[in-house]
C-alpha cells in the first residue's frame, strides 16, 4: 500500500506522512507537482493524496500531465483548502475518487485511505 | 447786475425794472423744481463743479436776455446762491444717506460673521477655550475677568475658582505682565495647585480677559499647541473689539474691521475646502458657485467647465447623467429635506467611472439659516481597493491558514498516540511550536494589511487576486482576437490570491501585451496567457505571435516614449511601474518563432 503525498507544505506533508505510516502505509512525499509527477513515473503508488495550490505544477495541472504521463494510473484522493463542494464528474473526469477539504481528521484520512486501497483491490 | 442795470439804461434810454416780491418768488420756485430734478439726475458729488457752473452760466445768460429784451431784472443774486447751495445740501444728504446704509450693511455682514465666531456670545468663549485645552491634553483651564480691581471666572469656569488665589497683592502684577508681554507668563503664584500654571492676557472690552491654564499632560510635545490656543483667542477678541459697532468709532473704520473680518473668514473657508482631501465644490443654496478645491477644479476641466461660472444645475447635469426633471427633483429635495444623496458620476476617462458625486445639503448649525450645498466626488478606487484587499486577506486566511490548522490539528491528534516512539513525538511536538509561529506571523502580516490607510492604497500596490485581474485583461483582449481569427488560450490554476501589484496597472498592462502578441499573430493562431504561482512570486506569461527579433522588440519596448499612445506606450510605463511593486517584466523574440512578455509578480507567504 504505496501512498505518495504532494503537498508544498513541508510540514503538513511530514505529519500527513506521520499520520499514514501510523496505521501501515507506505508513503513518500512529493513538494510539487513536478517533483509528485516524476516519483509516479519511476515508481507505482496506490494512491496520491494531492493538494491543489502548489508553485510550479498545481494540483490540476498535476492531473492534467498524469493523464498523458504512461503507466499505471493511481487513485487520486484531492486534499484542499481550495475546493468547494462535491465530487463532481469534471473532478472524475481528471481521474479524481476522493475529495477532502482541510482542515481533517487523521482518522477521516486513515479511514477513506484503506477504503479507497480496498475498492482497488 | 446792477451795474448791467445802469449800462443798459444809459445806453438805451430805457427804465428796467426788478420783479415783483411774488414774482422773484416763483421764479426762485422754478429754480428749486430745476435743481430737484438735475440732483435727481445727476450725482451732485461727481458733477459738483460742472452743474453749480452751468447754472450760474445760464442764470447770468436769462438774466442778461431779460434786461435787454424784457427790461426786467432778475433776483441773480439769490438764483445764484440757491444754486451753490443746493448743491452742498444735496451732497451732504446723499452722504448721511450712503454712510447710513454702509453703517447698516457693515452691521449685517459683521453680524453674520459673529454668528459663525465663538465670540457670538461671550458665554461661548470658555466652552470654546475649555474645549480647545481639553484637546492639548490640558487638565486645567479657565476664562477670567477683570474688572473694577476684582478677577471673576466666567461661566463655565466657576467650579475652578475655589483653587485660584486672586488677592490683589498677587494678582496684579502678574496680569500687569501678562498684559504687557502679551505672551504666557507664569502664574503658579495665584494658582499655586494647578501644575506649573501660566496666564496669558487676550483682550479687553468693559474688562480685561485673560487665560489661565495649568501645563500640559506632555510638556515637551506639546507647548506650541497651547501657544496656537492662546493666539487664536486673542485674534478672536481682537476681531470683535474691531467689530463693536456700538463703539463711537468712524463708519470707515467699522466698515474696514467688517470687510476684514469677512474677507478673513471666507479664507479660511476657502482653506478649509481646499485641504480636504477629495474633490469638493460648494454651492450658495441659491446654486451659484462659492469655492472649488483644485481637485474639484481638475473634475470641471475634465468636464470642460469653468466652476465660477457654473451653476450647481448645470454641474450635476454636466457631471453625472441625470437627466434635467431629475436633477430639478434632487436639488430641490436637498434644500427642502437638507439631507444627502449619491449619485454615480459620468465617466470623463478610463479613472472617473470609479467615482461617486455626493451632494449634501447640510443643516446650518444656527438660527442664521446660512445654508450651503456641496459635492463631493468620492473616489471609489480607495473603497474599491480595500474591498479587494480584504477579499484577498480572507482567501488567504481561508486557503493559508488551513494548512496551518490542518498541520496543528494533525500534530495534536499524533501527539496523543501511543504508537509513537519518543523521537518522533518530539518531532511533532517540534512541528506544533513551528506550525503556531509560522501561523502568527501570517496573522501579523494580515493584521498589517487591514490596518493600511485605503487612501494609501491609491498608487501603491496591494495584495491582490491576481488571476482576477489577468481574466479581466483576457476579456478585454478577445474582441480584438476574435476580429482578427485569433483564440486566446487562458490557463489560471489555484493562486493563493496573495500577490503584489496595483490592479489597474497590471490589466492595463497585461492587455497591451496581449494586444501586441495577438495583433501579430496569423489567423487561426493562438496566443497563450498563463498564469502560475511559484515559490516567492507570481508570473504571468504571454506568448504567441509570428516573432519579433528581440533587438528590434527591445527598441520597441525601450523607446515607448516615441510610440505615441499606442500599446508599446503603455508595456513601457506598465514596466517602469511595476518596479515600484517589487515586479519585473522580462519579454524574448525572434522572428517566425513567436514573442513573449514575462510579468513576475512579488507574492506574500
Amino acid at each position: 500500500m504505496r501512498v505518495l503525498i504532494v503537498d508544498d507544505d513541508v510540514i503538513l506533508a511530514n505529519l500527513l506522512k506521520l499520520t499514514l505510516e501510523l496505521e501501515g502505509f507506505l508513503v513518500e512525499v512529493a513538494h510539487d507537482g513536478q517533483a509528485g509527477l516524476a516519483m509516479l513515473g519511476e515508481a507505482e503508488f496506490g494512491l496520491v493524496v494531492l493538494d491543489l495550490v502548489m508553485p510550479n505544477v498545481d494540483g490540476v495541472r498535476f492531473l492534467r500531465l498524469l493523464d498523458k504521463q504512461a503507466g499505471p494510473r493511481p487513485r487520486i484522493m484531492v486534499l484542499s483548502s481550495a475546493i468547494e463542494g462535491e465530487l463532481t464528474d469534471a473532478w472524475r473526469a481528471l481521474g479524481v475518487v476522493d475529495l477532502l477539504r482541510k482542515p481533517i481528521a487523521p482518522s477521516e484520512l486513515v479511514g477513506r485511505a484503506q477504503r479507497i486501497l480496498a475498492m482497488a483491490g | 447786475m446792477f451795474r448791467a442795470y445802469t449800462i443798459h439804461a444809459l445806453r438805451t434810454g430805457t427804465a428796467t425794472t426788478s420783479l415783483a416780491v411774488w414774482q422773484g418768488g416763483l421764479v426762485l420756485v422754478a429754480l428749486a423744481a430745476l435743481l430737484i430734478l438735475a440732483y435727481r439726475r445727476f450725482d451732485p458729488k461727481r458733477h459738483a463743479l460742472l452743474l453749480p457752473a452751468a447754472l450760474t452760466l445760464a442764470i447770468l445768460a436769462i438774466s442778461w436776455l431779460g434786461i435787454v429784451h424784457a427790461a426786467v431784472l432778475l433776483p441773480v443774486t439769490a438764483m445764484v446762491a440757491m444754486v451753490w447751495s443746493a448743491t452742498f445740501a444735496a451732497i451732504v444728504m446723499r452722504e448721511t444717506v450712503q454712510d447710513r446704509l454702509l453703517a447698516q450693511s457693515a452691521t449685517q455682514a459683521a453680524q453674520a460673521s459673529l454668528t459663525r465666531s465663538p465670540l457670538r456670545e461671550s458665554s461661548r468663549l470658555p466652552d470654546f477655550l475649555g474645549q480647545a485645552a481639553d484637546h492639548a491634553g490640558i487638565e486645567r483651564s479657565a476664562l477670567l475677568r477683570y474688572r473694577g480691581g476684582r478677577i471673576e471666572p466666567v461661566a463655565g469656569s466657576a467650579a475652578l475658582s475655589d483653587t485660584i488665589d486672586a488677592s490683589p497683592k498677587r494678582l496684579v502684577p502678574i496680569l500687569k505682565r501678562a498684559r504687557r508681554s502679551g505672551a504666557m507668563v507664569d502664574a503658579s503664584v495665584i494658582a499655586p495647585d494647578w501644575n506649573h500654571a501660566q496666564i496669558a492676557f487676550l483682550g479687553s472690552d468693559s474688562a480685561e480677559w485673560y487665560w489661565l491654564h495649568g501645563s500640559v499632560q506632555d510638556d515637551l510635545a506639546r507647548p506650541h499647541i497651547v501657544e496656537a490656543i492662546s493666539a487664536s483667542a486673542r485674534e478672536l477678541f481682537d476681531w470683535r473689539r474691531g467689530l463693536n459697532l456700538d463703539a463711537q468709532r468712524t463708519i470707515d473704520a467699522k466698515v474696514t474691521s467688517a470687510i476684514g473680518l469677512v474677507a478673513r473668514e471666507a479664507a479660511q473657508i476657502r482653506r478649509g475646502v481646499d485641504i480636504i482631501d477629495t474633490a469638493v465644490v460648494v454651492f450658495h443654496l441659491i446654486g451659484t458657485p462659492l469655492h472649488a478645491n483644485s481637485a474639484m477644479e481638475a473634475i470641471y476641466r475634465e468636464a470642460g467647465l469653468d466652476p465660477y461660472a457654473t451653476s450647481l444645475t448645470d454641474a450635476l447635469l454636466a457631471l453625472t447623467d441625470l437627466e434635467r426633471d431629475r436633477v430639478r427633483a434632487l436639488v430641490e429635495d436637498l434644500m427642502i429635506d437638507g439631507t444627502e444623496m449619491r449619485v454615480p458620476m459620468r465617466s470623463f476617462d478610463k479613472s472617473s467611472n470609479e467615482r461617486l458625486l455626493r451632494i449634501a445639503a447640510p443643516q446650518s448649525e444656527d438660527a442664521s439659516g446660512d445654508r450651503v450645498l456641496v459635492i463631493e466626488a468620492v473616489d471609489m478606487r480607495a473603497a474599491n481597493r480595500m474591498a479587494d484587499m480584504r477579499g484577498a486577506v480572507a482567501k488567504f486566511i481561508d486557503l493559508q491558514l488551513r494548512n496551518d490548522f490542518e498541520a496543528i490539528m494533525l500534530a495534536g491528534q499524533l501527539a496523543a498516540d501511543e504508537r509513537l516512539g519518543p523521537g518522533q513525538l518530539r518531532s511533532v511536538v517540534g512541528q506544533i511550536a513551528d506550525t503556531a509561529r509560522r501561523a502568527t506571523d501570517r496573522l501579523d502580516e494580515v493584521a498589517t494589511l487591514i490596518r493600511t490607510d485605503p487612501r494609501e492604497l491609491v498608487e501603491a500596490c496591494y495584495p491582490i487576486d491576481a488571476a482576477k485581474t489577468v481574466r479581466e485583461a483576457v476579456r478585454q483582449a478577445r474582441p480584438l482576437a476574435e476580429e482578427l481569427g485569433v483564440t486566446i488560450a487562458f490557463d489560471h490554476p489555484g493562486i493563493s490570491g496573495f500577490t503584489l501589484a496595483e490592479p489597474a496597472a497590471l490589466r492595463e498592462l497585461v492587455l497591451a501585451m496581449l494586444r501586441v502578441v495577438v495583433s501579430d499573430t496569423p489567423q487561426g493562431g493562438s496566443v497563450a496567457c498563463t498564469i502560475r504561482e511559484q515559490i516567492g512570486h507570481t508570473r504571468i506569461a504571454i506568448s504567441g505571435g509570428f516573432g519579433i527579433g528581440f533587438g528590434r522588440l527591445l527598441a520597441l519596448v525601450s523607446n515607448y516614449e516615441q510610440a505615441g499612445a499606442g500599446e508599446y506606450r503603455v508595456i513601457g510605463e506598465g514596466i517602469a511601474a511595476v518596479t515600484r511593486w517589487s515586479a519585473s517584466v522580462s519579454y524574448w523574440g525572434s522572428e517566425a518563432n513567436g514573442f513573449g512578455f514575462n510579468i513576475d509578480l512579488k507574492g506574500l507567504s
